[in-house]
């Protein structure tokens, strides 16, 4: 993982790598005119000397490494705002954007971004096994409950959700795998790099990489015969009414959605419209303690608590 | 009969030059003929796709192995993640090898220059830039194969008469 990160910095910093912690690294901020800021759970650093700052050379030559030197081949990438490097890593990119209004939508697009400034490389922790007590709680015969994680941001929703897609899609000497399909529409859950996913989500799962999430499950529904269908952050009508059509087509559901506790998730109308018909059966609230660690309770459809670690 | 012998001798040695002599001219002709394609192949890519320069560079295969062995290393070096510019690899790794491709000063140069199309910023500018240098090594094929040929035009002769001239001493 040290050596994905420290191969995209310029030559003449790499040296400086070999003297900074990596347990905790969370993100490296890169910005010219600024030396390079390290930020971990509760500090920062820079990296090097004060003096040792990143200016336009060094920021092309590290565009460069990011970019395999193609950086006319990512001009998408660079579009939305982030590259995904080898390993999973997420760099995004600040620098001059350049829009115009979508003649059929009607919205603002971002059609170049140029001068670019800044970069921000947020390192991938993968965490294989962490949802491995909440799979089998999940478990409805050979396959799961339709459920929900919900979490208040930045406690690892996402996270818990790409290891159980592992876990199912893998399965083990006594649940088999599952077929299993990921709408990745933010490239989060599997950081796909030109179609290859850099997380690990099991052997037996396909990712539809930067689609729509309704507009996704609709079309790996026809073509995919999927078992399940893993989403993440669920929150326009659509996307729910898509769902609905997933459990009646027999396809169970694994999604994300933003909720600081349970009432608050109760409140939402479309939650509630989905636990009516079915198409929402468990709730995994993730909680984050003061130490640092993760726990979870388990509710059913009801808002009935079924189990808590 | 010793004299006839050393003729075919002769003959065969002067026969044996020209042909190396006229394959040589031949493979520089066909090198630029393969660079075309090329950039062709290139610009198509550049077009149609997200084309990544290192994996199109290591996989490109040709007719020409100079070209394939050069692109591989170009590729190989990048690979190492150690070179700030992509361009100043192309330049290094063609000067290396620049005995073996035997092109001649100019054409040299325009090839050297290409590299700028490969790692540019943005894809229009690179298209152009290499729009702009597949025409000049098309001009530049057009003009050694009407050299090639006016020289063919004396040569042959001229070897003619000289083969004559060689038969009549030795004979």
């Amino acid at each position: 993982m040290q050596q994905e990160i420290i191969c995209v910095f310029p030559v003449a910093m790499r040296e400086d790598f070999a003297r900074i912690s990596w347990e905790g690294l969370e993100e490296i901020r890169v910005r010219i005119g600024w030396p390079v800021e390290l930020i971990y759970d509760n500090r920062s650093k820079w990296l090097g000397n004060y003096d040792d700052i990143i200016d336009r050379q060094r920021l092309d030559e590290m565009l460069n490494y990011i970019t395999g030197y193609s950086v006319y081949a990512m001009e998408e990438d660079l579009k939305q705002g982030f590259i995904t490097l080898v390993g999973g890593h997420r760099i995004g990119v600040t620098g001059h954007a350049t829009y115009e209004r979508g003649k059929n939508t009607g919205e603002y697009q971002v059609t170049s971004l140029t001068d670019i400034g800044g970069l921000n490389i947020r390192i991938a922790h993968e965490k294989k096994g962490c949802a491995k007590d909440i799979v089998l709680l999940l478990r409805n015969g050979q396959s799961i409950y339709n459920t929900l994680f919900f979490s208040a941001p930045g406690v690892g929703k996402t996270t818990y959700l790409r290891d159980a897609i592992r876990i199912l899609s893998t399965g083990d000497a006594v649940f088999p795998g599952i077929k299993c399909c990921v709408i990745d529409e933010r490239s989060e859950i599997a950081a796909c790099r030109m179609g290859k996913p850099q997380n690990d989500l099991g052997i037996r799962c396909d990712v539809l990489d930067a689609c729509p999430k309704d507009m996704g499950m609709r079309m790996v529904l026809r073509a995919m015969s999927p078992q399940i269908i893993a989403v993440d952050e669920l929150g326009k009508e659509s996307e729910f009414d898509m769902l609905e059509q997933m459990c009646c087509s027999g396809v169970k559901v694994l999604g994300t959605i933003h909720a600081g506790n349970l009432q608050e998730l109760m409140q939402n109308k479309m939650v509630r419209k989905g636990i009516d018909n079915g198409s929402i059966e468990r709730f995994v609230e993730l909680v984050r303690f003061p130490n640092g660690s993760r726990g979870f309770h388990i509710y059913n459809g009801q808002g009935r608590l079924l189990w808590e670690k | 009969m010793g004299k006839i012998i050393g003729m075919f001798f002769v003959l065969g040695g002067i026969m044996f030059l020209l042909y190396n002599w006229v394959l040589e001219q031949k493979s520089g002709s066909r090198r630029i003929g393969e660079l075309v394609v090329f950039l062709q192949r290139s610009l198509f890519a550049m077009e149609e796709g997200k084309m990544q320069i290192i994996e199109y560079l290591k996989n490109y295969s040709s007719r020409e192995k100079i070209l394939e062995e050069t692109l591989y290393e170009i590729a190989k070096r990048l690979e190492q993640k150690i070179y700030p510019n992509g361009e100043v690899v192309w330049e290094q790794v063609f000067w290396e090898k620049r005995q073996e491709w035997n092109l001649d000063e100019e054409t040299f140069e325009i090839v050297l220059g290409l590299g700028k199309g490969f790692f540019g910023r943005k894809r229009g500018e690179n298209v152009s830039f290499l729009q702009r240098g597949m025409m000049r090594l098309e001009e530049r094929q057009t003009k050694k194969r009407e050299k090639d040929a006016k020289e063919r035009k004396v040569w042959i002769p001229v070897s003619m008469l000289g083969g004559i001239m060689l038969m009549i001493i030795l004979v």
